[in-house]
């Protein structure tokens, strides 16, 4: 191929047994980039409006970039579906070395539709793809999966992207697993992989991924890992990784504590960076062509959960399974984190949901015989960990809670709602609204759901200069729309290339552009780039519109606009409704979407060469 | 006798596998790990082995070589397999104590580390500096399989095992 892509789509129909390739169309994907662009184009061309995303109608899509596994440091994969917890578009984006093996073997995306008869994994050796049985992988966690397969095929060098337990068990926040420790973690597409009775994907590639302009390419690679080494905030990451946050966080009131009830946590010490730099870390680990590192190897070596291996804790899980769940001993966190790994869970919608499950327990919503007699009040991490098991399990209380915040407590009600924190269905991941109003807005505006990935204007609220070259005001509503709508814009099409976060600070908008020139021969500039993170941004808006979801459902928990902080910086702050509705107008009226309904207009998507679209979507 | 070899700190190694990828661009002018002559293996639970030649003072390879392809630069002691006379049999592959020789992807010829005629890209291009080009004696070396028991007992021993 030659210009940074492998050059071929795999397409497999589980319920026909049929594998077919076609030659990647790249003057199609020119206007998507690649990664979460092109994945989305495909997923509105390629799914019937409406579709369950637990039925076999459904798409998953394994979607590399134009950059990934060429010599640009740090670069990933995401995995595409309609989500099962939220309904909506949802992308999930995983390092490790799965995705540039999948190049390497020849493919750049891989979609995938239909239902097994039986649980089956796909095998790919370059070239050769089959369908392969895996009756006999029927139960088992991602590690031994993964362990398997490789002792089936007689290589330690394949890669494997697996369901757990809890995939199989379609809970609606089961993920992919890949390379032990890494994961495609949010919103459920290993419940979508496990209702179409697919166990695994595993891969091996033995091609070499090339670019239009390798001499150029190279010395611009050169460039980004000369900038990632010099760059000090990443020193940071590389020694603490992204617990390095944690401290910062609590005192700063963006550390959700006891289901999000305070933003500042008396233990967030105890959960560390440099608490488990001391207690647990052994050796860091790497995504593929990554130097960077920030993965680190833990090791719990006494206490009742000695024993416990795992990479991480990741930030993310010390909020959620940590703090949210008012657990401040380490050993217990990193055992949860690790069997959220092996069942097969994300371990930020777990931790979520169970502790919305303590604040109902607490309150006497959830009694003693709902959970088999399990004490499930804040801070008791044994309960936590065997509720984890049957959530997997979906054994009981799991059952109800397997289906996440959103549905179990539409369904045990008396007023569990108030206190459900997730944003049309996604639990909230670990970083506060009531001190950074703008992370409100980009959570209720995120096209997956509560996530914080897709814009992080929090640090404009923390006084980071704006791309206009402005400082905002903390707890102010002014300005936040615009820089959640260039921050959504800009992130989409990095996400396309598909870059790492950590990476992105460091190498910066302009080398990538011109990364992606070097590779690809096209002519991409800031404006473009920019343009087209905005088109894929629509794109994905117009799916979740064609799916159902409207203004209304562009909203926060109850409990944001109601409850004051009870502690720390922030004490006393909500985020005022007429505030966060001040925003979403400022919004919309910026992304060119309609007032009463947030359905982008017909002219705008015309104006971004989404014209298809807009006829398809005024149907 | 001494010489010097790429000698890895299997401690260090995260497993990025930049040292695959440069060798790679070295080697074969693209990033193409298939044919890279330094290999990373992953190992359960999370640790990960350089694999690449130790240039052995009585190399196997070269007694298995039916070819008189493989010999012994005077200048670096690096053990080379000469890619003209090289016949693809895999003799080498198969008896190399280290598994440290590996047949390319699309040529049909068996490939292994050539130090880089005395610069080895690897050992430049490491970011944790896992990869020394130093002396090191010619003795029996351990397998990845032993080196991963090594790492574990050094790096994962708890009080008990089980944490359930």
């Amino acid at each position: 191929m030659g210009e940074g892509f492998a050059g071929k789509i795999l397409n497999v129909d589980l319920s026909e047994r049929k594998i077919v390739e076609e030659p990647l169309e790249t003057d199609k994907v020119e206007e998507y980039i690649g990664g979460k662009g092109f994945a989305a184009r495909l997923l509105w061309e390629k799914t019937p409006a409406n579709v369950d995303p637990l039925s076999p109608e459904n798409i998953i899509i394994f979607a590399t970039g134009p950059l990934t596994a060429t010599l640009c440091p740090s670069t990933r994969m995401c995995i595409v579906t309609k989500s099962p917890l939220s309904g909506t578009f949802v992308d999930s984006y995983v390092g490790g070395h799965f995705g540039h093996e999948l190049k390497f073997a020849g493919y750049d995306f891989i979609i995938i539709r239909g239902k097994s008869e039986k649980l089956v994994y796909l095998w790919i050796d370059d070239e050769n793809v089959e369908i392969e049985d895996a009756g006999w992988l029927l139960g088992k966690d991602t590690f031994e999966t993964e362990e398997r397969i490789r002792e089936k095929h007689k290589d330690r060098t394949i890669r494997v992207a697996c369901i757990g337990p809890a995939g199989e068990k379609l809970v609606r926040y089961a993920l992919v697993n890949i390379d032990l420790y890494r994961q495609a973690a949010r919103g459920g597409i290993g419940a979508v992989m496990g209702s179409k009775n697919l166990k695994a994907v595993a891969v091996r590639g033995s091609n070499p991924i090339e670019v239009k302009d390798p001499e150029k390419f190279e010395q611009l690679a050169l460039e980004a890992y000369e900038a990632i080494d010099r760059n000090e905030s990443l020193y940071t990451m590389k020694r603490w990784g992204t617990g390095r946050s944690v401290i910062f966080s609590s005192d700063q009131c963006l550390y959700p504590t006891r289901n999000y009830q305070a933003e500042t946590f008396e233990g967030a010490e105890n959960l560390s960076g440099e608490a488990m730099e001391r207690k647990l870390w052994v050796k860091r680990k790497a995504c593929f062509n990554c130097p960077i590192h920030c993965g680190h190897l833990a090791v719990v070596k006494s206490s009742d959960y000695a024993g416990t291996i795992v990479e991480g804790i990741e930030y993310e899980t010390t909020a959620l399974l940590g703090a949210d769940c008012g657990v401040d001993d380490l050993a217990a966190v990193a055992y949860a984190n690790m069997l959220c790994d092996k069942l097969g869970l994300d371990t930020l919608s777990t931790g979520g949901t169970i502790a919305w499950a303590m604040e109902c327990y607490e309150r006497g919503i959830l009694t003693d015989k709902d959970t088999d007699g399990l004490k499930l009040n804040f801070g008791n991490h044994k309960a936590m960990n065997e509720t984890i098991l049957k959530i997997a399990k979906r054994e009981g209380l799991g059952n109800l809670l397997a289906e996440g915040v959103k549905r179990a407590s539409e369904k045990i009600g008396k007023g569990s709602d108030k206190f459900a924190m997730h944003v049309k269905g996604l639990e909230l991941p670990g970083w506060g609204i009531r001190a950074a109003p703008s992370m409100g807005l980009a959570y209720a505006t995120a096209d997956r759901g509560g996530c914080h990935q897709r814009a992080w204007p929090i640090t404009y609220d923390l006084g980071s200069k704006t791309p206009d070259g402005r400082y905002l005001e903390r707890y102010s509503t002014e300005g936040k729309a615009f820089v959640t709508k260039h921050d959504q814009d800009l992130v989409a099409a990095l996400y396309s290339l598909v870059a790492c976060d950590f990476a992105t600070g460091a190498i910066g908008t302009g080398r990538y552009i011109n990364l992606l020139n070097a590779a690809t021969g096209w002519t991409y500039n800031m404006e473009r780039f920019m343009e087209t993170g905005e088109r894929i941004w629509n794109l994905i808006r117009a799916f979740n519109i064609r799916e159902g979801i409207r203004k209304e459902d562009d909203t926060l928990p109850p409990r944001i606009f109601e409850e004051p902080l009870p502690s720390g910086i922030a004490k006393g702050r909500i985020l005022p409704k007429e505030d966060f509705e001040k925003m979403i107008r400022e919004y919309y009226e910026l992304r060119g979407w309609e007032l009463e309904t947030g359905i982008p207009t017909y002219e705008k998507l015309k104006k971004l060469g989404l014209e298809d679209v807009a006829k398809q979507l005024s149907h | 006798m001494t010489h010097k070899a790429v000698v890895v700190d299997n401690k260090k190694c995260n497993g990025c596998r930049i040292c695959e990828i440069f060798c790679s661009l070295k080697h074969e002018g693209k990033v193409f790990p298939r044919a890279s002559r330094i290999r990373i293996f992953p190992y359960f639970p999370g640790l990960d082995v350089t694999v690449v030649c130790y240039q052995c003072e009585i190399p196997s390879c070269m007694k298995s070589c039916s070819n008189g392809a493989i010999t012994r630069n005077e200048k670096t002691n690096a053990i080379l397999i000469h890619e003209n006379l090289c016949t693809g049999c895999g003799a080498c592959v198969e008896i190399c104590p280290a598994h440290a020789i590996f047949m390319h992807p699309t040529k049909n010829i068996a490939i292994k580390c050539d130090l880089c005629d005395g610069d080895p890209e690897c050992v430049k291009r490491c970011p944790e500096g896992a990869i020394e080009y130093r002396v090191t004696p010619f003795d029996a070396r351990k397998s990845a399989e032993e080196i991963v028991k090594d790492l574990a007992t050094l790096l994962l021993t708890s009080e008990k095992v089980g944490g359930k």
